[in-house]
């Protein structure tokens, strides 16, 4: 019984195995570009807004992404992308506010946030709350991954999570943030390629768009689905969860997603990266991970498979029945990379706060760079290593994998709300934001043991579940409703804060943080690009006080640039191709080059990768 | 990362068939025989699986394909007459013609069996039988039904009886004993009908009775669409406010009509994409 037959063939091994060792080359390759920590977190700001979409993608589409919304898809049909799709509507907030914001005030994670705007107890208790959750959330990542290796390929859980935490590891140690993007930007497009290949196959196993269609049952084919049941999928309860609350999250309050806004070259690139993301790459990724749901699902109509089929198989059948050989290891490695891409964002993340948000602050104060950077490196693979220890750990207690999840439920809200108030509302006091973090994790805990609290946030929806799985929907509306009720209510019994301890923090007054990241008035003029030659010439050894090495221009440059001295601006290679990977940003000097050139200092050109002698782009950022 | 080619295909297929990485695949099921080998899916059939430790199978799988690729997978109905020797299975009439493997599931584990079921139409021109309608049918929306029976799958055409005109298109066998065939929105009020079928050689001849039914869809709609984008919209327009009062956007410079393009290019593409134009007809009507 059994032999003879192999689903998984000789080829799609090779694939596998090739593309783990194609990431990890790949993503070592870039420790060279990492040679400060704002290189090392940051990517030294200099990345084009088409790299750091597409590395957003990979790092959104979670590890398990590819089975849950298949299965989601599976189940209840085309509405399975509403969780994908809810995000839009923060777009004028993130990208007129949020973005901003933190790439002016030069804020690298949200605790540093929390402390500039509130205090430093609010900043000392969500690091810890971050750092739990980040930890706990890479353990996780690993762990999934390792089951679903398991389960496919058959080999060991330990030794799956740990090659793909090796490989994580070693790349991302390496090479930071920089490799995290290119090696992200070649998962995302992966998985990307891989999920919209299988729905084609797909369909046209089924005979067509039309055949496919028409043996989706009419309740699958409806773009939202309805309005307050079944109790563990509804329109509602989706609405408050996934658009109100997990969004909130993702572009708030992920640290992933803010060092990647950080990493593009100025914010104007920083939003066309997020218009990116919310209107178009996220709607293929949302075909791509339900897709096969969505196939599935006709297959039943049609006959090619039972109806009573598992949802959290069919992702794996599919795949299985509609791949050639090769083409089945594709799907695996989209898999993988659908994990990776999530993991050595988390495990870069977890370096930029523990050493930004604990060590700085609290046990070495003022260390040069290459010490926090070498700091930044231990940590990462201290990072990982620890995720690989809580494999075993939630392997063997399913109780604590649960308490994670609790515990993220618990303290996001609250979390969510005071730094959304924070960041768009002047009034909002630092009293307020402290109290309403404790209350809220309260009021979410209560609503753990008392579930029934929630029922007035269900909005007509029946209890799905025992216990904390019961109303889970509903659990996210009610903390925002419930935190943000206390947040006004605390602020209206509190002080004020003084409007120069926020300027720069809020909503409204993005113009100071413009002024004080550039060291000068903005400039907002518009100009052009301009290509010039570059040229070396004799200068620092280390950038200027903020961080900048100072550039000149030829003269006849400065008008079609709109730019004049003190300006920032950015140099990069003319290859437009690498995205900005040889580029960095610069101040314009008052002294003007030779015609047709820019002169910069040598040790510049040899941390931007420019090359001396050839055209060089030059753009005004500010 | 190397493991013997045999064990892998076992684990991949306990994932497929459990779900959640399923047994070892050392389950201790084992098939010798199966009565008969070999049936016709023009109606439910019966068939005894025999062999060793067969009394802990909970469900029984029937698998197409070549061992590089599974083709497809027929559920069987619950087990009849279970014991260590010998179970009974039901083939549900309209399964696809093919030789299918037999996949038993247990406690211990899955196993699998290079013994295989062979299903085929059933040859000759009989005048189509439907034992069985499924699928649901609505008035308000465009929906399909398959019918299972005897002949369907010769079936050409498909009317209501009393309904002049009404008649059931794309019509699409996917067995000598199974057909799907779709209804148009607003074709039929809600009730119960008879149909007819015809075929080349017997012409029309009497069907079984359908029900169709309201999708109760419309007003659902109407609250999703207008939470949706009552809730996300006011965000959104808070956030076009704020920004228009910070100078981001507006139509003063190229840069403010850019992002203001920008941002209500995205709130209408969003709202073309979830279908809204949809749901607004549909609640209109």
């Amino acid at each position: 019984m059994g032999s003879g037959y192999i689903v998984g063939s000789t080829i799609d091994y090779v694939v596998i195995v090739g593309y783990f060792i194609a990431i990890l080359g790949f993503g070592s390759f870039f420790g060279r570009h990492s040679n400060t920590t704002k290189d090392f977190f940051f990517g030294g700001q200099r990345f084009a807004w088409w790299l750091v979409g597409f590395s957003l993608v990979a790092t959104t589409v979670g590890s398990y992404s590819f089975v849950k919304y298949s299965a989601v898809a599976y189940s209840y049909g085309v509405s399975s992308t509403m969780s994908y799709l809810n995000d839009w509507f923060w777009m004028p907030l993130v990208m007129f506010g949020w973005i901003p914001i933190v790439y002016y005030s030069r804020v690298t994670s949200v605790p540093e946030y929390f402390e500039r705007r509130f205090d430093r107890r609010t900043r000392l208790m969500t690091t810890l709350v971050l750092l739990t959750y980040l930890i706990g959330y890479v353990g996780i990542n690993f762990y999934t991954l390792g089951v679903a290796l398991h389960a496919l390929l058959g080999w060991d859980v330990m030794a799956a999570s740990m090659i793909v935490a090796v490989i994580s590891a070693i790349y991302v140690t390496a090479g930071g943030q920089t490799a995290v993007i290119m090696t992200d930007v070649v998962q995302g497009v992966i998985l990307l390629v891989a999920g919209l290949l299988l729905f084609y196959l797909g369909i046209s196993f089924l005979g067509g768009p039309s055949a496919f269609w028409a043996d989706l049952p009419y309740h699958h084919r409806l773009p939202i689905a309805y309005f307050n049941d079944p109790p563990n999928f509804n329109f509602i309860g989706i609405l408050g969860q996934d658009g109100l609350a997990q969004s909130m999250s993702v572009y708030f309050m992920n640290q992933g997603m803010i060092m990647r806004f950080l990493s593009a070259k100025s914010v104007k690139e920083s939003r066309k990266a997020l218009v990116l993301v919310l209107l178009l790459l996220q709607v293929l990724a949302a075909v791509a991970v339900a897709g096969s749901g969505w196939v599935g699902r006709a297959m039943v109509a049609q006959g090619f498979l039972p109806a009573d089929s598992s949802a959290k198989t069919v992702f794996v059948l599919v795949a299985n029945m509609l791949c050639q050989p090769g083409i089945f290891g594709l799907m695996m490695a989209a898999l993988t990379a659908a994990l990776m891409s999530t993991a050595d964002t988390l495990i870069n993340a977890i370096s930029a706060v523990t050493v930004n948000d604990v060590y700085r602050p609290f046990f070495r104060a003022q260390a040069p760079d290459k010490h926090y950077l070498r700091v930044a490196r231990v940590v990462s693979l201290a990072a990982a290593a620890v995720g690989m220890f809580l494999v075993p750990v939630f392997a063997s207690f399913k109780s604590i994998y649960a308490a994670h999840g609790a515990f993220t439920a618990a303290v996001g809200p609250p979390m969510g709300v005071i730094l959304l108030l924070g960041a768009f509302w002047p009034r909002f006091t630092r009293m307020a934001a402290f109290w309403t973090l404790i209350v809220g994790a309260c009021a979410l805990a209560v609503s753990m043991a008392f579930p029934s609290v929630l029922e007035p946030f269900a909005f007509g929806a029946q209890a799905g579940g025992e216990g904390m799985r019961a109303y889970i929907y509903a659990r996210a509306f009610y903390g925002i409703v419930v935190c943000g009720t206390f947040a006004v209510v605390f602020t209206m019994f509190t002080t004020p804060e003084p409007k120069e301890r926020i300027r720069g923090l809020v909503f409204g007054t993005i113009r100071d943080a413009e002024a004080a990241f550039k060291g000068g008035e903005p400039n907002h003029d518009a100009g052009e690009p301009v290509m010039l030659k570059a040229t070396a010439e004799d200068g620092p050894e280390e950038p200027g006080d903020d961080g900048r090495f100072e550039v000149k221009l030829c003269a006849e440059a400065l008008p079609t640039l709109a730019a004049s001295a003190g300006d920032l601006v950015h140099v990069s290679d003319r290859r437009w191709y690498l995205g900005g990977l040889r580029s960095a940003q610069a101040k314009l000097s008052a002294d003007p080059a030779p015609a047709g050139q820019v002169l910069m200092p040598e040790t510049f050109a040899r941390a931007a990768g420019l090359r001396i002698g050839e055209q060089v782009k030059v753009e005004k950022i500010l | 990362m190397s493991r013997p080619p045999s064990s892998v295909p076992l684990s991949l297929i306990c994932f497929i068939l459990l779900g959640c990485g399923g047994g070892d695949g050392g389950s201790a099921a084992k098939v010798a025989a199966l009565e008969p080998a070999s049936i016709f899916n023009d109606r439910d059939a019966d068939v005894v699986v025999r062999g060793e430790g067969l009394a802990g199978t909970t469900r029984v799988l029937l698998w197409a394909g070549t061992p590089e690729r599974l083709q497809r997978q027929l559920g069987v109905s619950a087990i009849k007459d279970p014991g260590d020797a010998a179970i009974t299975v039901t083939v549900p009439a309209g399964s696809m013609p093919g030789e299918y493997m037999v996949v038993l599931q247990s406690e211990a584990g899955t196993s699998f069996s290079e013994i295989k079921l062979k299903i085929s139409d059933r040859p000759g021109d009989g005048a189509p039988e439907v034992l069985r309608v499924q699928g649901a049918l609505f008035s308000d929306v465009p929906s399909r039904m398959y019918l299972v029976g005897p002949g369907v799958g010769k079936v050409s055409g498909i009317q209501v009886v009393d309904r002049d005109g009404v008649t059931f298109s794309h019509l699409r066998a996917y067995s000598g004993a199974r057909l799907g065939a779709s209804l148009e929105e607003g074709a039929l009020a809600p009730g119960s009908y008879k149909i007819r079928l015809q075929t080349g050689k017997h012409g029309w001849t009497d069907g079984p009775e359908i029900k169709v039914t309201r999708s109760g869809h419309a007003a659902d709609s109407a609250l999703c669409f207008t939470t949706y984008f009552g809730v996300l919209g006011a965000v959104f327009l808070v956030g076009m406010i704020l920004a228009f009062r910070q100078g981001d956007i507006g139509l003063k410079t190229p840069g403010q009509r850019r992002n203001f393009a920008l941002l209500l290019s995205g709130f209408v593409f969003t709202f073309a994409l979830l279908g809204s134009v949809q749901l607004g007809l549909s609640w209109w009507r």
